[in-house]
């Protein structure tokens, strides 16, 4: 426990001594293990302060050393309590205070999720509750294991979840997986990879199968990548037996992505007029209560141009309505210490209006808007594991638009599994088997 | 314990004689440890002994933050700390 609040809870005093060998009368109190702090020499002489209980002890000391005391001072719990001693209704408040707190820490007062991007709170929250989870239960009711095997089984996506609850709060953290993970086959069934787009092969390593083309080939969508169909022949080159696999393989080839991306000639970029109002609310578990907010405040802001707004939008800005606004809002949540979370919290939600901007695009600007878009696209490519080879585009000037098109040259991973029919092998070998 | 590094063989050496550590933090706290006792207490010197000499903490503001049979530790506006004695 800290310190000074264990000093609190003894109960100290603050003593001031005069008179002749002041110094030997604390060396005295050291020799003892009487704890002493805060001590200050003015004229008179020293000023300390030391626990309650020890002041007993001190005075035969003082009388050794030949120097008076005074207390010129108390506090801490000890002289609290003895002051307020016939405040009966006080320390009956204190104890139900205390009783009720310890009782709220039986129960679970807020979930929270960490480390979910794609499902939303409010849709895990959701599938928390149709599992019987929801704020306000009992902490012993709830099973941290069965709140992630249940999460797992519900969503494909999230990899990995864990459950723990902190202090008065459930903690649900996941992992999500960032990227799509392919379809796998249900079981071991024959599959060929076919190729999904046209391209060139750069690269193919094949861990199962039959590979049906080297780097290099030219391959267009729907050609057979990687059979399915294991051929074992003779010497005579004569097949006489087939196997069946599930193909498996790495294949890269280099592609062609078509690249389009328009943007009107009359932008559309929001303009923040600085209009803006608050509200504030209270939500007592999931009651909430709206609060009367101030009053709005028509302000233009220092950035904003009103020249480039349209005519109804300049009449927009000094009227109440607000037809288009972003709303932030900031939720601060009651809590006890670090993890002791009550079901009471407060906001404020701010709106702010915004009109969108009817300026024209210059040739420049606009190549500029373009040129950020495609390098976006690009960034976003190459975060999915595709390598850029090249870039070819063109920006146009269409009625009412520009227009950005071209090709991007990339390597890619292609191929996709399909499903191997074997009925066609089967009227024909008689040997054939499947290979687990 | 064998240490290989001179300075920290003399510091064991002079705790295990009854030597005093004294330790400054900028020139806001200093902390005694192993003294034998104070000789005066001032607003702007206090002073205590330790087994080999008298040290004198001066400065503006001082207060003894702790006081114990075995530490002192000083607060204040420090400007200097004297080691008076036989053996300076």
């Amino acid at each position: 426990m800290n310190n000074s609040l264990l000093r609190w809870f003894l109960g100290y005093i603050e003593v001031h001594i005069h008179g002749a060998n002041q110094e030997r009368f604390l060396n005295i109190c050291a020799n003892h293990n009487v704890k002493l702090w805060n001590l200050r020499s003015d004229k008179e002489g020293i000023a300390f302060n030391i626990i309650a209980a020890d002041f007993k002890r001190i005075r035969s000391f003082a009388d050794k050393s030949g120097i008076r005391m005074r207390v010129t001072e108390k506090a801490g719990l000890p002289f609290f309590m003895h002051a307020n001693r016939k405040r009966k209704l006080l320390a009956v408040g204190v104890l139900a205070a205390l009783v009720i707190i310890y009782g709220m820490s039986f129960f679970i007062w807020d979930i929270s999720f960490e480390g979910n991007v794609h499902y939303t709170d409010e849709v895990l929250l959701k599938h928390l509750s149709r599992n019987g989870y929801h704020p306000l239960m009992l902490k012993n009711k709830i099973t941290c294991e069965d709140i992630e095997t249940g999460i797992r089984h519900e969503y494909d996506d999230i990899t990995w979840v864990s459950a723990r609850i902190d202090g008065s709060r459930l903690v649900v953290a996941v992992n999500e997986n960032e990227i799509a993970s392919e379809a796998t086959a249900a079981d071991n069934r024959p599959v060929d990879i076919v190729s999904d787009v046209n391209g060139v092969i750069t690269d193919i390593v094949t861990r199962s199968g039959t590979p049906m083309v080297a780097v290099g080939d030219e391959v267009s969508e729907g050609q057979v990548l990687v059979s399915g169909v294991l051929e074992i022949t003779d010497d005579g080159e004569s097949v006489v037996n087939r196997h069946f696999t599930c193909s498996d393989a790495d294949i890269s080839a280099q592609t062609m992505i078509n690249y389009y991306d328009k943007i009107p000639v009359v932008g559309s970029e929001k303009a923040y007029t600085g209009k803006n109002r608050q509200k504030y609310y209270l939500m007592i578990g999931d009651f909430k209560i709206n609060l009367p907010g101030i009053k709005d405040r028509f302000k233009i802001s220092d950035d904003f141009d009103i020249k480039k707004l349209p005519s109804e939008g300049i009449k927009n800005i000094f009227t109440d309505r607000y037809e288009m606004y972003d709303s932030v809002d900031e939720v601060h949540h009651a809590r006890l210490g670090d993890s002791l979370f009550l079901p009471l919290r407060w906001g404020r939600i701010t709106d702010r209006e915004y009109i969108f901007n009817g300026q024209m695009y210059t040739k420049n600007e606009a190549k500029g808007e373009l040129s950020s878009r495609l390098e976006d696209y690009i960034e976003k490519l190459i975060k999915k594991g595709i390598q850029i080879i090249d870039k070819n585009v063109k920006i146009d000037r269409y009625d009412d638009s520009y227009i950005m098109s071209g090709e991007i040259t990339v390597i890619e991973s292609i191929g996709r599994s399909v499903p191997l029919d074997t009925s066609g092998y089967a009227e024909n070998e008689p040997h054939e088997e499947n290979v687990q | 314990m064998k240490s290989s590094d001179p300075s920290e063989y003399n510091f064991i050496r002079g705790l295990c004689a009854g030597d005093s550590c004294v330790s400054i933090n900028g020139n806001s706290e200093i902390m005694i440890e192993n003294h034998k006792g104070i000789i005066e207490v001032g607003c702007e010197c206090i002073k205590f002994l330790t087994k080999k000499n008298r040290v004198a903490v001066c400065g503006k503001k001082l207060k003894i933050f702790y006081y114990n049979a075995e530490d002192i530790v000083i607060n204040g506006c420090i400007e200097s700390i004297t080691f008076e004695g036989r053996n300076i």
